[in-house]
């Protein structure tokens, strides 16, 4: 209260003057307006006036920011009639009324003057920092001096600014020593640092000189536009949003346009899908061309699964996509989507057979290398996917319906379409003609051996063809040679089998297959000749044999004296064959396995009649000795068979608790088993061989997923992916082998996973483990059929259920009853899966595609 | 391609050689060391395993085509271009009068 009586009714009270520049500052100019005029009328003193020209200068700028230029006119001549003692703020708004059109002399004339109070200067300053916007004008100002800092920071500004949004830019354009911290336009330093940033890509340095800028500095009118353009979400003038669209990111646009296409193919609405097109491919034209054409690609592939008509969509797109490699890459992958319909498949490998041309001319592999043969290979995947009549009922089609790609072909570049096909060579649906391929455009031993494989379901003529192909190609590989030599014994041409051996051994007499090789080889050749009942002969591959050092390992000598006592039986030499049984004893330790083991080569060797006593007591388990015979022969080529009763027996000794027996034993006990479809006997000692310690693991468990009964496919799978995990882990590329190879040749039938689950860890391999241990037998019952499945109505099935009877004629046309009736239902269904389709994959059921009735418009 | 593309975590091109590839295997080694950015590592050695054999390399490329992606995701890892334009649009905001 004492403080209001300094001022009289007609001063201008602090409070008022604070609430007036208040009001400016919050640019409310016309509320301030309104109460400067009346502090006027109630004081009409120089302060009040003064006041209320403050917000007259405050209006004029505004009004002078919007380009208002005939209202900012006639408030400065409304104000030079009423107040004629504003004469020096005239002529400062005059100047910079004349700034704001790119007349600065006005008001930078007063700097000329050396004695300008440094409060002049600094509202010079404030209002070049604040309102000049023309760069050039400042540097072209021939008011100052050329010299000028103010003169030389804008013509430094002006160059740099023009530099950094024509293109990239040096550091040392960015440097601009010309302007100083202090400068007022300090901010256009920290902007055109931005804008150089921002075209460099790094947006979080262009963010950190953007808040550099003074906010109300003439150089912050382009932070919004340009904060939009690092992804700072901001409001913006039609001018700033133009800019942002010249010159910002702006896939956004052709991102909207593909997912309403992906909405449009989903809803498969034929007309909204070419709408979209169309709108898509003008999207990318306009946005991203060089997409357009991988984008045209993938809408062909697109609407080609969806079974739309090409030609339209070819015309929304403003012509057909390019058939490059990659177009075809993408079409033999749409085609291979279509698991299990053979038809599709053969249409994959066309593509691919495309594909492998086109790549070979732009250059993605050479016509002869791994990238070559990596696509014969996966064509022959595609293939082996399906039965061998499945193939052969494809090839029929195939020759019957298939034209060649010919229409795609059509309109494109006269490169493209000198790749065409010609003729109607199917070789792409012949496994036997890729692995050929991929084995000349990449001759390595893995693609050899596949190749070797699939002959060896063929013949055994196109077995050896291929290995004497290996073999020319590596002629240091061994496994040709020594399949040609298994070849040749098995037709008795032991000559040849001899030379081949001895080229094998020539190639590497060290090596552990070529020395069991010899010694199989020379055991095959005495007991064929003991076979044939010449002793003579025998005795010669029995010396040589048994002066062999691989033939003086483990069981093997026992083996060679159980040789030795057949041929003292054929040459009648008594002492001879019971020196023999001795040694055989004693080699083995005791008369039960030597007994069993003499008896397994006497039939081995065609010895009708035992000479043999009877079998000694039981000194170790049964299937210990027997174990070891089936060991040993698997070493020297020889196959034991279970004698009946055996396995059971076999089966109740390992059964009991705490079995202790060699796991070489009972992996050729459980081989044995497996190879006489014993199941339950290959269950059980596979049970046992878990027993025996972790080392045994991998070859126990993929035994035990194969003694499995079909409908066991959770437990199948975990036993082969820890076997699987278990032989990567132990390097044991054999057992891997094996199990690929018998995933592949069971997938067929039973439910086996195409490749094996993801890597199992240690605690869950040690899971199944247990989980097997602790299942020691084999419940061979199948599951219930749950009573709400549906039963098969195949006429197989029916006449099963007894469905068919009497109303037969009623359902069935009568050529199918007669069928029925002289063939049987199961042989009819079959006949009639012949004629109906050529089928799909065995297990799985085949849906419905465009492909079907080949209505696939080639 | 797809982030999981051993292309695309070693930066390489789909034509590139071998010393190409080994060279690529390095440069990101140096920048994820195995010390300080395991996860990186383990991906920047994954990718360099499966391209390191030509053979699996090829069929890795082979499988790398998926007919079935929605065509959105061809912008995936897409950058788009940021266009110099000259100072003419910039300088149209500056001369934008006051709203």
């Amino acid at each position: 209260m004492p403080q209001q009586d300094q001022y009289g009714p007609t001063d201008v009270h602090p409070k008022e003057r604070e609430r007036v520049a208040q009001l400016i500052r919050s640019k409310k100019v016309e509320v301030a307006l309104t109460v400067a005029k009346d502090i006027h009328k109630r004081c009409h003193t120089a302060a009040s006036e003064k006041l209320l020209l403050d917000v007259y200068g405050a209006r004029l700028e505004s009004l002078i920011e919007r380009k208002l230029d005939r209202e900012a006119t006639a408030l400065m001549d409304m104000v030079r009639e009423r107040y004629p003692a504003a004469g020096e703020r005239l002529r400062e708004w005059k100047a910079l009324f004349a700034a704001g059109h790119g007349d600065l002399s006005a008001l930078l004339e007063p700097l000329n003057d050396a004695a300008l109070p440094a409060e002049k200067q600094a509202a010079i300053a404030a209002k070049v920092r604040r309102d000049v916007l023309d760069l050039r004008a400042l540097a072209e100002c021939q008011t100052l001096a050329a010299e000028h800092p103010l003169r030389a920071a804008a013509s430094a500004l002006h160059r740099a600014f023009e530099a950094v949004t024509m293109g990239p830019v040096a550091d040392e354009a960015l440097a601009l020593p010309e302007v100083s911290r202090s400068s007022p336009l300090a901010g256009w330093k920290m902007l055109v640092r931005a804008i150089a940033a921002y075209y460099r890509r790094d947006d979080g340095l262009c963010e950190k000189f953007l808040a550099a800028v003074d906010k109300d500095s003439a150089a912050a009118r382009l932070t919004p536009a340009l904060s939009a353009m690092i992804h700072k979400a901001q409001t913006l003038t039609p001018a700033s949003a133009a800019l942002v669209k010249q010159a910002g990111e702006s896939l956004d646009s052709l991102r909207a346009a593909l997912k309403m296409l992906d909405a449009a193919l989903g809803r498969r609405n034929p007309s909204l899908t070419l709408q979209e097109v169309f709108k898509a491919v003008a999207a990318c034209r306009q946005v991203e061309p060089e997409l357009l054409e991988r984008l045209k690609q993938h809408i062909a592939v697109h609407v080609m699964t969806l079974g739309l008509n090409a030609g339209k969509v070819a015309a929304a797109m403003g012509g057909s996509s390019v058939k490059n490699a990659y177009f075809w890459r993408l079409l033999a992958r749409a085609h291979e989507e279509d698991k299990g319909n053979s038809v599709a498949a053969g249409f994959a490998c066309s593509s691919w057979e495309e594909f492998r041309n086109h790549a070979v001319r732009e250059g993605w592999f050479p016509a002869e290398g791994p990238g070559a043969a990596a696509v014969d290979l996966h064509m022959v995947d595609v293939l082996q996917g399906f039965a061998p009549d499945v193939l052969r009922g494809l090839c029929r089609t195939f020759q019957r319906h298939f034209g060649g790609n010919a229409d795609y072909f059509r309109g494109e570049l006269a490169e493209i379409r000198a790749l065409a096909p010609r003729g109607g060579n199917l070789d792409f649906l012949s496994v036997d003609h890729l692995l050929e391929r991929a084995c000349a455009a990449d001759p390595c031993r893995e693609n050899f051996e596949r190749w070797l494989d699939y002959a060896t379901q063929e013949s055994p003529a196109t077995c050896d063809a291929v290995a004497e192909r290996w073999s020319a190609a590596l002629p240091k590989d061994i496994p040709p040679v020594l399949r040609l030599m298994q070849s040749a014994e098995k037709r008795n041409a032991f000559q040849k089998a001899f030379r081949l051996m001895e080229r094998a051994e020539k190639i590497d007499g060290l090596n552990a297959e070529v020395r069991r090789a010899r010694l199989r080889l020379l055991v095959s050749m005495a007991a064929r000749h003991l076979r044939e009942k010449k002793p003579k002969l025998a005795e010669k591959e029995l010396r040589q044999m048994e002066a062999l050092p691989q033939a003086q390992q483990g069981d093997r000598p026992a083996f060679a004296a159980a040789l030795r006592f057949v041929w003292c039986q054929l040459t009648g030499d008594k002492p001879g064959a019971s020196s023999a049984v001795a040694e055989a004893e004693r080699l083995l330790g005791n008369k039960n396995t030597a007994h069993l083991l003499l008896l397994a080569v006497e039939q081995w060797c065609g010895r009708r009649a035992s000479a043999l006593g009877d079998a000694p007591l039981p000194a170790v388990p049964l299937f210990a000795a027997f174990g070891r015979v089936c060991a040993v022969g698997d070493e020297m080529g020889m196959t034991v068979e279970l004698i009946a009763g055996m396995p059971e027996q076999m089966m109740e000794e390992l059964s009991a608790p705490n079995v202790s027996a060699d796991p070489r034993v009972l992996e050729a006990l459980g081989e044995a088993a497996m190879r006489e479809d014993h199941f339950p006997f290959a269950y059980t000692v596979a049970g046992a061989g878990l027993t025996q310690g972790a080392e045994s693991y991998a070859r126990f468990l993929f035994l035990r997923a194969r003694s499995l009964p079909p409908w066991k496919e959770e437990r199948r799978s975990s036993c082969l992916a820890a076997a699987s995990e278990l032989a990567r882990r132990q390097h044991d590329s054999e057992l891997l082998r094996r199990i690929g190879k018998w995933r592949d040749e069971e997938s067929e039938w039973l439910d086996v996973p195409d490749q094996a689950q993801a890597a199992l860890d240690s605690e869950e391999i040690g899971r199944v483990v247990q989980g097997e241990i602790q299942e020691p037998t084999l419940s061979l019952s199948p599951p219930q059929i749950a009573d709400d499945d549906e039963e098969c109505q195949c006429p197989s099935c029916r006449a099963k259920r007894d469905e068919l009877g009497d109303g037969l004629g009623d359902e069935l046309p009568q050529e199918l009853v007669e069928m029925m009736e002289r063939l049987g239902p199961a042989a009819t269904a079959k006949a009639l899966a012949e004629m109906i389709g050529i089928g799909g994959k065995k297990k799985r059921g085949r849906r419905r595609t465009t492909y079907d009735g080949m209505d696939f418009p080639f | 391609m797809t982030q999981d593309d051993p292309r695309q975590v070693l930066g390489i091109a789909l034509e590139a050689s071998d010393e190409e590839i080994r060279a690529a295997y390095l440069r990101k080694v140096k920048e994820y060391p195995p010390d300080r950015a395991p996860g990186e590592f383990e991906k920047v050695r994954d990718a360099y395993e499966s391209l390191r054999d030509p053979r699996r390399r090829m069929r890795q490329t082979l499988l790398a085509a998926d007919p079935k992606q929605p065509l959105v995701s061809l912008l995936d890892g897409r950058v788009a271009e940021r266009r110099f334009t000259g100072p003419e649009p910039w300088l149209a905001v500056l001369r934008e009068p006051k709203a």
